[in-house]
């Protein structure tokens, strides 16, 4: 279910969220109370644009922009499932 | 913890094995409270056999070089340790995710303003009932509104929430104002664990352990309130493997993806490791901890699952749960290598069965677990710890004392 997404919202990190760049694995991971997770590349580009100040529609531009293949559907649902966790929030005013 | 499916696979070897995501580090063993379900070993690390503060910021360096992300500051009571904002600083400074798991008793504001200053990521704050009474008595001292206290000066510094409670008999039936209180306190998430068997759990399960009615009411209750809560406050609920068919994916397996630092300096696999008497003590004193993780004995006995045998070696979930407990295997049967006892497959589920027949009372007369006289951590057998009544004076607790 991705139809909630405004593609004016501007998705940015959740509570006590960090991305932060692990160079003993060559990667971006996200740190959160109880995890990690390693995103893929597409992950990774996504994931840095949850800035609080990329609109969903660009964050969805730049990344067919950056990798064949990649639908926007996909990044929506990536994005729906983030939220899902907590791991993001999707405010409209990205304040 | 959750770590990124295809990490590389164990083989026993030290070869091909994947670098640790997590470090539970506990500073220490000394805690204000005496929860009679701790999870500290029975015979707890002295204050004079604790590292130093330089020795603890040699493992912090080595845990992130070899890898780990996650950093548990825990104990006993952390707080306890003068030197816990220098520590969180320089965990928080080479880049790694720093939780305190702290009881809350000696969480004043000033310390708390000084750990998130230093980089405090989150805080798992332990209670122990809804009610103030039960609650403090259980702990064996006065705790609870500490942690009341201690819950409102996380949420004034915006630090993420994490309220863990034990459940057991004795507060099982307050499941529902549990959750209230928690959601009040203006937890993010609120992890609900019945009892495991360890250590004191152990010695202390006739008291501990639910009735049937117990358990089958928690359930409805906490399948309600998570619809209720829904985006809100995260439940996340634990039943104790006792009632499971198959075991728990124990650390997601044995030397996988986390290990331990004990307040003297021992690395373990889990927590509870040292149960399992005649396993290699590796310290951080004597040896560095990549060796230990990649190459010791201790951390290659049970990794992946060239150590199992049947019914666990020819099983389609040997690499679901991995053969679940190592601890457990071993207390229940005295065979760290043998099949987790809870599995309903191992020889030995007859010890469970038997423990729930004997242990888990009958649902009528439901007991109070303090007033069997439980086995209180850190104090000596047959003494009841003293908890102040709440007419008393001002109860400063100094953990530090």
């Amino acid at each position: 279910m991705t139809a909630g997404i405004d593609p004016a919202a501007r998705p940015r990190l959740g509570r006590g969220v960090k991305l932060m760049r692990d160079e003993s694995r060559d990667s971006h991971v996200l740190l959160y109370p109880e995890g990690v997770l390693l995103p893929n590349e597409t992950g990774e580009a996504v994931l840095l644009r949850c800035d609080g100040h990329s609109p969903v529609g660009e964050i969805v531009r730049a990344l067919e922009g950056q990798f064949d293949g990649v639908l926007p559907e996909q990044i929506l649902e990536l994005l729906d499932t983030l939220r899902g966790m907590g791991l993001i929030r999707i405010d409209h005013d990205g304040a | 913890m959750t770590a990124p499916d295809g990490a590389a696979a164990p083989d026993g070897t030290g070869a091909g094995v994947a670098a640790p995501w997590g470090m539970l580090a506990e500073l220490t063993h000394r805690c204000p409270l005496h929860c009679p379900y701790c999870s500290n070993p029975l015979e707890l690390v002295r204050r004079e056999s604790e590292l130093t503060t330089d020795q603890w910021i040699a493992v912090l360096d080595q845990a992130r070089r070899l890898g780990v992300l996650q950093t548990h500051l825990s104990g006993g009571e952390p707080l306890a340790r003068r030197d816990l904002a220098e520590l969180v600083g320089h965990a928080s400074g080479l880049g790694c995710y720093v939780s305190l798991v702290t009881s809350g008793l000696g969480l004043t504001p000033a310390r708390a303003e000084e750990l998130a200053a230093r980089g405090l990521d989150h805080v798992q704050l332990s209670l122990q009932d809804s009610d103030a009474t039960t609650g403090d008595r259980v702990a064996g001292t006065r705790a609870h509104h500490h942690k009341i206290a201690a819950a409102a000066v996380v949420r004034r510094l915006d630090l993420p929430l994490t309220v863990n409670v034990v459940l057991h008999r004795g507060n099982l039936d307050r499941i529902a104002e549990i959750i209230l209180l928690a959601e009040d306190l203006g937890a993010d998430r609120l992890e609900l664990a019945n009892t495991q068997y360890y250590g004191w759990g152990l010695r202390n399960r006739r008291l501990l352990m639910p009735t049937r009615r117990q358990l089958a009411n928690a359930r409805r209750v906490v399948a309600a309130e998570t619809r209720r809560l829904a985006g809100g406050m995260e439940v996340v609920y634990v039943l104790s493997d006792y009632y499971g068919e198959y075991p728990k994916p124990c650390m997601h397996g044995w030397g996988s993806r986390q290990f331990t630092v004990s307040p003297a300096g021992r690395v373990l696999p889990c927590p509870t490791a040292d149960v399992i008497t005649g396993l290699p003590a590796e310290f951080v004193q004597d040896r560095p901890l990549a060796e230990i993780w990649y190459e010791s004995a201790v951390f290659n006995a049970f990794r992946g699952t060239d150590w199992m045998r049947d019914p666990c070696r020819s099983c389609d979930r040997r690499e679901i749960d991995f053969g679940g407990c190592r601890c457990q295997a071993f207390q229940l049967t005295g065979d760290a290598r043998a099949t987790d006892p809870v599995c309903r497959f191992s020889p030995d589920r007859h010890l469970v069965a038997a423990a729930l027949l004997a242990d888990a009372p009958e649902d009528s007369g439901v007991a109070d677990p303090a007033a069997g006289r439980p086995l209180w951590r850190g104090i000596p057998t047959g003494r009841v710890p003293r908890v102040p009544s709440a007419g008393g004076g001002p109860a400063v607790v100094d953990p530090c004392g």
